[in-house]
């Protein structure tokens, strides 16, 4: 392949229309496979090299649909990641706060102690309105659910950044103290982790989709 | 026929033309046009993303695959797109026979 030929080109302008990513390099090797293998059979059937890449892309369609069709694909993995990553991350929340109750540094249900009962009770209310919107988005169909997902688990992972922030500053604030110091040190630092590495992954997701806002009709 | 004419055959078509093998995206779209006499002749660009799609969903695994020094991704039906493959073959008979049974045979 010529590097000033059509398929060059061709794929130069699907690599501007598709979002960076593993995903992308992935789709622009597929497709660079498939126009050299045109190409080639063009090749032998006796067209000169230019025509026959010319041929090739003409075959395959147009760049620009098909990297709306495939932005459409990647947001909807965009969601689907995200929305899993924060499901694990509130399950890993969940579990490290039984075992943080185990060792005694348990945040107490409302009413005991305010203070750590609204640790609690953000992530929980944030995983119920994260819930409420991907049912409402979907029910209502004001948005393609891959948007409305991708919502509801931005607004799960900030309950979790705000319910984890309150927990290191009781941890800091030693309101843990009945409990070892270095298990409550491990522990928080695990939930620290689980948070960031959440809102990590719905980042990447949510830069997906809307990477992929305004894309074609996902169904050929 | 067009991609338009298509609109909801196209999983079916795929996961059908994946069905004895594994098989790569050039051959698939090469398979479609010679099965179908020609009548399939999409934009060859059209089956990726319904491949990727599939792929997604859990119907299709795919990996790469090096043959003549050219790699290839090669794409082949998962337990579940197998099955989904004979629920989609058994609702297509169906709807062929219905609106077969409407339309009458070729004068």
């Amino acid at each position: 392949m010529s590097n000033d030929g059509a398929i060059a080109a061709y794929l130069d302008e699907l690599r501007r229309g598709l979002p960076a990513g593993l995903r992308r390099r992935r789709i622009l090797a597929e497709v660079g496979s498939h126009l050299e293998e045109g190409a080639e059979r063009e090749r032998s059937a006796g067209l000169p090299p230019r025509e026959a890449e010319r041929v090739a892309v003409a075959r395959f369609g147009p760049a620009e649909p098909l990297a709306r069709r495939f932005a459409a694909e990647l947001a909807d993995d965009g969601a689907r990641s995200a929305t899993g990553a924060a499901a694990m991350a509130l399950a890993g929340i969940l579990l490290l706060w039984i075992a943080m109750s185990q060792v005694g540094a348990a945040a107490p249900w409302p009413g005991e102690r305010s203070s750590i009962a609204a640790e609690v009770w953000a992530t929980w209310l944030g995983f119920g309105v994260a819930l409420m919107a991907i049912g409402l988005g979907a029910a209502l169909g004001r948005f393609r659910l891959p948007r409305s997902a991708v919502a509801a688990a931005a607004v799960a992972v900030l309950a979790m950044g705000v319910s984890t922030v309150a927990c290191a500053r009781m941890a800091l604030a030693s309101e843990y103290a009945s409990a070892p110091m270095h298990t409550v040190v491990t522990l928080v630092t695990l939930r620290v982790a689980v948070t960031v590495a959440a809102i990590v992954a719905v980042a990447r997701g949510a830069r997906r989709v809307v990477a992929g806002l305004g894309a074609s009709p996902r169904r050929a | 026929m067009k991609g338009e004419a298509l609109k909801g055959h196209l999983d079916l078509l795929l996961l059908a033309a994946v069905q004895e093998g594994p098989s790569h995206g050039y051959a698939i779209i090469e398979s479609l046009r010679s099965r179908s006499n020609g009548a399939f002749d999409l934009p060859e660009g059209t089956v990726y993303p319904a491949l990727h799609r599939l792929e997604s969903a859990g119907l299709l695994a795919s990996r790469w695959a090096e043959r003549g020094g050219r790699k290839r991704r090669l794409y082949r039906l998962t337990p579940r797109g197998r099955s989904a493959l004979q629920r989609q073959q058994a609702d297509w008979r169906r709807f062929a026979q219905g609106v077969q049974a409407v339309v009458g045979p070729e004068s």
